[in-house]
């Protein structure tokens, strides 16, 4: 298989600068995370301190920038939450936390 | 109950859901909007929820209360959409036997729904408005850094 398509979906304050819910898009078969971050920032123009402040979630689960994604998946571009005082650092990897949950 | 909704939360019904025979204290958590955030005047707030994502995250902090806490009962309801100044964004209830661990329970569930619920708020004051949390990219100074409204 040469291409996957993926539905990413936005929130918040990418999706208001995006002018975007969500979106259909292809990308090379075994994408990462980080290869999906990598393209958005590209052709959306989100710059690198911006893209480095969100997580992503793939099928409602946070996943790190290492996990590939699939056809027919559903990709979320989460910005920080609104729990300002909890809140990560930005670009912090996330792969432990659903441990708890 | 695991629920986001648009409409004002029914405080009674939220705690009404964690009674029950076993039930030997009952703390709620109630988080609710202000009307000033770092000195500036909030005149409107809006949540906007990734609904399906967190219901079922919701759902995992919940789970997780019950296997920490044995005979513990949790719910937890959030608000989506426009919310009046003084309104509750979201209320929490935990029973557990006995109250001390009701209290660190009730802790834990609003601790981390502030960390992995996908919900955000967005602001309107005088003079503007942001998103809390916001980008790096675009922050306006000292927001990044803003108090969590609860």
């Amino acid at each position: 298989m040469s291409a996957i398509s993926i539905r990413v979906l936005y929130f918040g304050i990418v999706r208001e600068r995006l002018g975007l819910h969500d979106e259909q898009l292809q990308l090379a078969a075994d994408s990462t995370v980080a290869e999906l971050l990598a393209h958005l920032s590209h052709k959306r123009g989100l710059n690198e301190a911006g893209v480095a402040s969100l997580r992503v979630a793939v099928n409602r689960e946070y996943v790190d920038n290492g996990h590939k994604l699939a056809d027919g998946d559903e990709a979320a571009i989460i910005p920080p939450v609104s729990g300002g005082r909890g809140q990560k650092e930005p670009g912090r990897k996330e792969s432990g936390d659903r441990e708890t949950g | 109950m695991i629920e986001i909704t648009e409409t004002i939360i029914d405080v009674a019904a939220v705690e009404a859901a964690v009674g029950g025979p076993g039930a030997g204290a009952v703390v709620t958590f109630m988080g609710t909007t202000r009307d000033s955030n770092r000195g500036r005047r909030v005149i409107s707030l809006e949540y906007e929820v990734y609904a399906e994502m967190a219901v079922e995250q919701l759902t995992g902090i919940a789970d997780d209360i019950r296997s920490r806490w044995p005979g513990s009962a949790v719910a937890m309801v959030h608000r989506s959409g426009k919310v009046e100044i003084g309104e509750a964004s979201v209320v929490i209830a935990v029973s557990t036997p006995h109250r001390v661990e009701a209290f660190e329970a009730c802790r834990y569930a609003i601790d981390q729904l502030k960390h992995v619920a996908p919900i955000w708020k967005k602001e309107t004051f005088e003079g503007g408005e942001v998103w809390i949390g916001s980008l790096a990219d675009c922050d306006h100074g000292d927001d990044q850094h803003a108090d969590d409204s609860n």
